[in-house]
């Protein structure tokens, strides 16, 4: 069984489809774009593609196919293992996902993705340059390890990463049914979303049953537009600082550091994490927000606002 | 740079340019302004325990800054989008001449803002007690 480079042929997929959002959100007047905002993220999403070529990508593979000569069981290249292999892959990416909100050190390079205030599907493009050098291959070897083949591992890897495009649009509402099992629009709007009760939800990839399963799980309240972006939203569209602004802040963090717990604070601490408790992290800023609006928010043990029931 | 790579890329960076100029044309820049209604509309979302006690509005509609207490908040606009910044008054620089108020924060994406005001001379002390950049 070979495993094509699906990426390569979704490409000019991805092209048609951004256009052809672009006419329905003039028509239907739902949905935002701005060409600077396009911009930034397009060229973020080109130079997703050409920095594993300065070697991240070689070294990744050069580790899985050493891990495969230490595999537990060879599991054949059929139909049913890629299936399985992608629901382990999805389980593995809700892990790795939801790591890379919750740790500085991999939010660095996630963040890229989210520093646009649009959701529009050249978001979906924004992608970080510096995935492959922060720890990936702690998260995916495991799967290798157990016998499945790499070059199968990076074909599911990509179906879900393919998979992902397409609900970062504002134009598709609810879905029914379909809800339940997959991540949808909805879902991943409010994912994307800064307002205190979405933050820290839905960080799946194809399967929201791993969000359900691990309490993180938040639904789209139609009394509450998302607002997408980061806290602090940037202030530029030049790519090379929306790159690289996270690693500059920790750079100058850790050179600050009085101390190596403080260091260790600053690299692996929640994002918004200080010794003095002088910024915000995103369980301070739901505790804020619970504070200020004592009667009309909850804050749960994980510091989730909880939803209000329905009058 | 392989053969293959080198058209790829040219092939891509083109499509990048047709989706930008669709963007461009579908979706012109509107040049909106920030005003304090919508300053103290975003502030009561992005930063909902600041109590702003006096306002400065930058007279090109760029950015509104608010005092409260001893921090400050800005509203600077980035494209259609607001940008929220809250600060002491010592962790920026700041300075008032020709009648705008020039804030230098440690910032990368948003290391200076600008605010044209008549009164920008007297908002630039507020800053200077607390260790900014006295005005000169």
């Amino acid at each position: 069984m070979n495993f094509p480079d699906i990426i390569a042929f979704a490409v000019p997929a991805f092209a048609i489809l951004v256009l052809a959002e672009m006419i329905a959100v003039r028509i239907m007047k739902r949905g935002r774009y701005e060409a600077r905002d396009s911009a930034a993220s397009l060229i973020m999403g080109f130079g997703s593609e050409l920095a594993p070529l300065l070697g991240g990508g070689a070294l990744v593979f050069g580790v899985f196919m050493a891990a495969y000569e230490f595999r537990l069981m060879t599991i054949p290249n059929a139909w049913w293992a890629v299936v399985l292999c992608f629901v382990l892959d999805d389980f593995r990416y809700y892990w790795w996902h939801r790591i890379s909100h919750e740790r500085r050190w991999f939010w660095a390079s996630h963040v890229i993705h989210h520093s646009s205030q649009h959701y529009n599907l050249t978001t979906a493009l924004r992608q970080t340059w510096t995935g492959q050098i922060i720890g990936q291959l702690l998260f995916k070897t495991p799967l290798i390890l157990i016998g499945f083949h790499p070059a199968m591992v990076l074909f599911v890897g990509a179906v879900n990463l393919i998979y992902q495009f397409w609900i970062h649009t504002e134009l598709i509402n609810r879905m029914g049914p379909f809800e339940w099992v997959f991540n949808t629009p909805s879902h991943h709007r409010v994912h994307h979303a800064t307002n205190p009760r979405y933050l820290d939800a839905n960080y799946a990839g194809t399967l929201i049953i791993w969000d359900r399963m691990f309490g993180t799980f938040v639904a789209e309240e139609e009394s509450e537009q998302p607002r997408y972006g980061i806290i602090k939203n940037l202030g530029t569209f030049n790519p090379l600082l929306i790159a690289f602004h996270e690693w500059i802040g920790i750079a100058k963090d850790v050179w600050g550091a009085r101390s190596i717990k403080e260091a260790s604070g600053y690299l692996f601490g929640p994002p918004g994490w200080s010794p003095d408790g002088s910024r915000m992290t995103s369980a301070m800023i739901k505790e804020r927000w619970a504070r200020v609006h004592g009667d009309q928010a909850d804050v749960d043990e994980a510091g989730r606002v909880a939803a209000q029931p329905a009058e | 740079m392989t053969g293959d790579l080198l058209i790829d890329s040219l092939i891509s960076i083109g499509a990048i340019a047709l989706m930008v100029l669709a963007a461009r044309f579908a979706f012109p820049a509107s040049g909106a302004r920030v005003t304090r209604e919508m300053a103290e509309a975003r502030l009561s979302l992005d930063e909902p325990d600041f109590k702003p006690q006096d306002w400065l509005e930058d007279d090109d509609g760029r950015v509104v800054l608010a005092a409260g207490g001893d921090e400050f908040v800005l509203v600077a606009r980035l494209g259609l989008d607001p940008v929220v910044r809250r600060f002491h008054g010592d962790a920026v620089k700041a300075d008032a001449t020709d009648g705008a108020l020039t804030l230098r924060l440690a910032d990368p994406t948003l290391p200076k803002v600008v605010i044209a005001n008549a009164d920008a001379a007297s908002w630039a002390r507020k800053f200077a007690p607390s260790g900014g950049i006295p005005t000169p």
